[in-house]
């Protein structure tokens, strides 16, 4: 009987213990909010001639007088700079550097590139279309859809600048894809073209300063600068982009991708 | 000439113990027979937050791994990433908080970055004479012991020289993998020396859960093993041990790849100094070498062989990593009046290397190119660890009390050349560093009456960062599939922990309680480093992680039991356990529009990965006359709600499961059992099982399984 009344007692004492561990275990989880102020929101837009981009109908002309349409677009840009009217330059993307846009993943369409910008007038941004060369390293993507974009080793290595991919009708009025692709370039002996030829490389990337007005970040808001790329420059201003002349894949034809890159320069405005 | 004589060391006590076999010289009367292996061990062992599992509780029940059984034990956990390996966790303490070693510290250092290999996973099961599972700093002996320690006792007890030939045959069938195994082990021995050699096999297939869906969990493993031993005199025993344990294609479906090939060989000697008739004294020394070679690949997976949307290439991926771990240690006791002192001191140096190399296979404007990159996972990565420990006990009537005092110093370095520096910060850059670590135990026991003590155990275990959290480059090591960047800078981890126990056996009734509460400052774990320092190199990898210190955090729980014996055949036994584990303040990224948007601080936020509360239930009944004993457990596991907000982990659903199986032993040496785990067949998982490769979708644990396993020992 003793011995029962003193088991008793040590459930009961087991049990004490138990809801006290329960008691100290309800205490919760506090969250301080996120601050959002200052923040800055790039936002891309796809335009042909003032109109935004329209996939998959035959519907555009260039300058070369090539008909073409447009299936998808894919590209970096890097190393994003603020030029404040007091002089100073702001590098905003101090978390993430590199953005990529894919106009199959709207998502993408917007870059969140900092908080905390100082606050009044810039003159200008620029960035890199692509990346710089130290940037430009094999496998720093590894998942899709950035990993996409690689551009073979041989070929220079690194990741495409850009894939603007399409079909134009060619002067037999032939339907053809083309893959207007740009990244590192090669130079081959003879230009024979063959990857055995292959003698040096030439890193095509280029700084974009976007026309436009001058931009304000305010103060405990979140500012949005419109970028819009103006596919049809890609084709005109300064050079004429012919695809009879060049075809249809240039990924390893340094000049057509020289072109691009001097016609780049000016895809962009601010809106 | 060096060789020679090497080679001459070696063969001499082989010799002995080949010559001692064979003869019969020796009558039994003239050698005196060793009380035990075990030199150091104190004997307030009881009154740590200790338990054991012993080879018979292994033998016969369907185990993979060792980390399976373990998870039977009170707040004891394991990470499930396939078929095979499971890592411990114990009390919400993981991978290197926890010293896992073999006898007198043999440490053995994984391959695997992914955790394939965890140190348990290269000792088989069928080795095993005993686990002992320390849950705290208090066995600082044999080694750094920060958070808990798990020693595997693998060398032959007394019985090796009392057997002449044996032979010992362990074989077992699991139904829902299609699974066999059989080890034997052969041994020989007079009273002066034995010799005992075994090997065993292992050929399980695909797991099915509890919804019929299989899971690529298959796995191949073999071993090898020898034990030598030889008494010279009435006080010396010299031994000799090697094993070897080799895996094959070991799949891993929650890992970007899967164990290709995993050989692993463990050599030990010891030599331990007794004196029969003063218990207190001794002395011993002991050395080990352990090698791991591990290769992973994923050539298993469909993207190594054929495109996968979304990705437009073919990916693969290569990894081979060599560790070694050599050591020593020295350890002598004796005794002063009522004081008993332990002293010692060990040493062991760990090496690391391993290469990752990628291959990207794409199809452009017709032509396919290949672009390939190798990487440095380690590069000749070393730490040395030099400890010396001292210890004392005192008891004086009811009261009973023990101190361990160890100091560390840990020396690691790298032969890495990669610089990362940004923003005028260096946030990775190998040098050497070397560290002092401070570590020590009091456990103090009272005995309130015949049947009930009380105990209080408070100490300080501290850790430098393991070769892991120092020197890995850019591989999913977490749960959270982020790629890990070591960090050669790290501070030592530093574990406050007090247990409270209370053990009482009232009558019929066995019953025990701990209470602890453990603090670690400089807490190592992973922090997100921004993409513009560095991008993650392994295919899923959302984002880089580096580890870094947390300032503080903290652990609570409990583990209680009590075991019934209802008659004398029939026992009833019951264990519950749980940890409460927070970071009083840690900083969480913030996402918006999948891109990370900045950051807040988050006050006490769940440490993640712990697991949930947990109660077991068994029940047992020994047929003595038809020598059958049945046993029926349940396990009842609670949801995990407690989630960690910073890690953005899910929380986990309860689930309830049981185990049935009856031993028939017909004659002493054989024994056979059978039944089913996971006897109702439940579709579940565990806290703390890692998610299916590129989905949100937990690894389910094996359905219902039949087994039988059959053990003769003559």
């Amino acid at each position: 009987m003793k011995q029962q009344i003193n088991n008793a007692i040590y459930t009961r004492k087991l049990f004490l213990g138990l809801a006290l561990i329960l008691t100290i275990v309800t205490s919760c989880t506090e969250k301080k909010p996120a601050e959002t102020s200052n923040k800055l929101n790039l936002k891309f837009s796809h335009k042909v001639d003032n109109n935004n981009l329209i996939f998959n109908e035959m519907i555009y002309t260039n300058a070369a007088g090539n008909n073409y349409e447009v299936t998808e677009v894919m590209y970096f840009i890097s190393d994003l700079k603020l030029h404040h009217s007091d002089g100073r330059t702001i590098q905003p993307a101090q978390w993430d550097d590199i953005h990529y846009i894919d106009t199959n993943i709207p998502s993408t369409f917007d870059w969140i590139v900092g908080k905390d910008i100082p606050t009044g007038l810039y003159d200008s941004l620029t960035f890199t279309f692509g990346f710089s060369q130290a940037r430009n390293q094999s496998f720093m993507f590894v998942n899709p859809p950035e990993v996409n974009m690689a551009w073979p080793e041989v070929l220079g290595g690194g990741f495409h600048y850009l894939m603007l991919n399409g079909w134009w009708k060619d002067l037999q009025d032939v339907r053809r894809p083309f893959n207007f692709h740009l990244g590192i370039g090669q130079i081959y002996a003879n230009n024979s073209g063959q990857i055995s030829d292959i003698t040096g490389f030439v890193h095509n990337n280029f700084t974009v300063r976007p026309a436009g007005e001058k931009l304000r970040i305010e103060e405990n808001k979140e500012n949005v600068i419109n970028l819009v790329m103006h596919i049809e420059s890609w084709f005109d201003t300064p050079l004429i982009y012919d695809h009879n002349i060049w075809g249809g894949a240039i990924m390893q034809n340094q000049e057509a991708m020289h072109m691009a890159a001097i016609n780049g320069r000016d895809i962009f405005s601010i809106e | 000439m060096s060789k020679k004589y090497m080679l001459k060391e070696l063969l001499l006590p082989l010799g002995l113990i080949v010559i001692s076999l064979i003869s019969n010289a020796q009558t039994n009367d003239s050698v005196f027979r060793l009380p035990v292996f075990e030199v150091i061990e104190s004997p307030l062992q009881k009154n740590l937050p200790l338990s054991r599992i012993n080879a018979s509780q292994i033998e016969l029940i369907p185990i993979n791994d060792l980390g399976e059984i373990l998870r039977r034990e009170s707040n004891v956990s394991g990470i499930r990433k396939g078929g095979y390996a499971i890592d411990p966790i114990v009390r919400g303490y993981r991978y290197s908080q926890i010293n896992v070693f073999l006898d007198d510290g043999i440490h053995i250092e994984g391959g695997c970055p992914n955790r394939m290999d965890p140190v348990m996973s290269h000792v088989e099961p069928e080795l095993i004479q005993q686990i002992e599972i320390v849950k705290g700093p208090y066995l600082l002996q044999y080694g750094p012991s920060p958070s808990a320690s798990i020693r595997l006792k693998t060398r032959p007890g007394e019985m090796a020289f009392k057997k002449g030939f044996g032979v010992k045959s362990i074989t077992g069938y699991d139904a829902n993998r299609n699974g066999l195994k059989q080890h034997l082990t052969l041994s020989g021995s007079n009273e002066r020396s034995f010799i005992r050699v075994g090997g065993g096999i292992k050929n399980y297939g695909n797991y099915t859960d509890g919804k019929g869906r299989e899971w690529k969990s298959s796995y191949h493993k073999k071993d090898i093993s020898a034990d030598v031993g030889y008494k010279a005199g009435k006080s010396i025993l010299t031994g000799f041990s090697y094993k070897g344990s080799f895996g094959r294609d070991v799949l891993f479906p929650a890992l970007p790849m899967d164990e290709i090939e995993d050989n692993t060989h463990i050599f030990s000697g010891y030599f331990n100094h007794s004196n029969p008739l003063k218990p207190d004294q001794s002395f011993s020394v002991s050395a080990y070498h352990t090698r791991v070679f591990h290769l992973m690949d994923n050539s298993f997976r469909p993207q190594y062989s054929m495109i996968v949307p979304p990705n437009t290439g073919i990916m693969q991926a290569v990894a081979s990593v060599n560790t070694s771990t050599t050591g020593g240690r020295v350890a002598f006791s004796h005794a002063v009046q009522k004081l008993k002192f332990s002293h010692g001191a060990d040493y062991r140096i760990t090496k690391k290397d391993g290469t990752r190399n990628m291959l990207m296979i794409m199809e452009m404007d017709g032509q396919t190119f290949t672009s390939g990159k190798s990487f440095n996972l380690w590069k000749e990565s070393v730490i040395n660890n030099s400890g010396a420990f001292s210890g004392v006990e005192w008891g004086y009537k009811r009261f009973e009390v023990s101190s361990i005092l160890r100091f560390d110093l840990n020396q690691a370095s790298s032969g890495d050349t990669l610089l990362i520096e940004k923003n005028e910060r260096t946030w990775f850059e190998s040098k050497p560093v070397d560290q002092f670590l401070i570590s020590f135990a009091v456990n103090s026991s009272y005995k309130i009456s015949e049947k009930t003590s009380i105990s209080l155990g408070i100490a300080r275990g501290q850790r430098s960062g393991d070769m892991q959290e120092r020197y890995i480059k850019f591989l999913a090591t977490g749960y959270d599939r982020y790629d890990y960047l070591g960090n050669p800078d790290l501070k030592p981890e530093t574990n406050f922990q007090t247990d409270l126990m209370l053990r009482s056996n009232p009558g019929k009734v066995n019953f025990s309680l701990n209470l602890f509460r453990s603090q670690i400052s400089d807490y190592i774990t992973g922090s997100l480093v921004p993409p513009s320092v560095a991008r993650p190199v392994s295919q899923g990898a959302p984002g880089v992680k580096q580890f870094n210190n947390i300032d503080k955090a903290v652990l609570m729980g409990f583990e209680a039991s009590a075991d019934y014996a209802i008659s004398t055949n029939t026992s009833l036994s019951f264990s519950a356990g749980y940890t409460y584990a927070y970071f009083p303040e840690i900083e969480r990224i913030t996402f918006e529009n999948n891109q990370i948007s900045g950051t807040e601080m988050i006050k006490n936020d769940p440490i993640p990965e712990i697991p949930a509360f947990e109660a077991m239930f068994s029940l047992s009944h020994h047929f003595v006359k038809v020598k059958i004993k049945p046993v029926i457990s349940f396990r009842a596991v609670a949801c995990q709600n407690h989630v960690s907000l910073d890690a953005y982990e899910e929380s986990t659903p309860s689930y309830l499961i049981s185990d049935f199986f009856v031993t028939y032993t017909p004659f002493r040496k054989i024994s056979i059992a059978a039944g089913a785990n996971n006897l109702f067949n439940t579709a579940y998982y565990d806290h703390l099982n890692r998610r299916l490769l590129g989905s949100t979708e937990k690894l389910f644990e094996p359905g219902r399984t039949l087994f039988i396993n059959l053990k003769i020992d003559f």
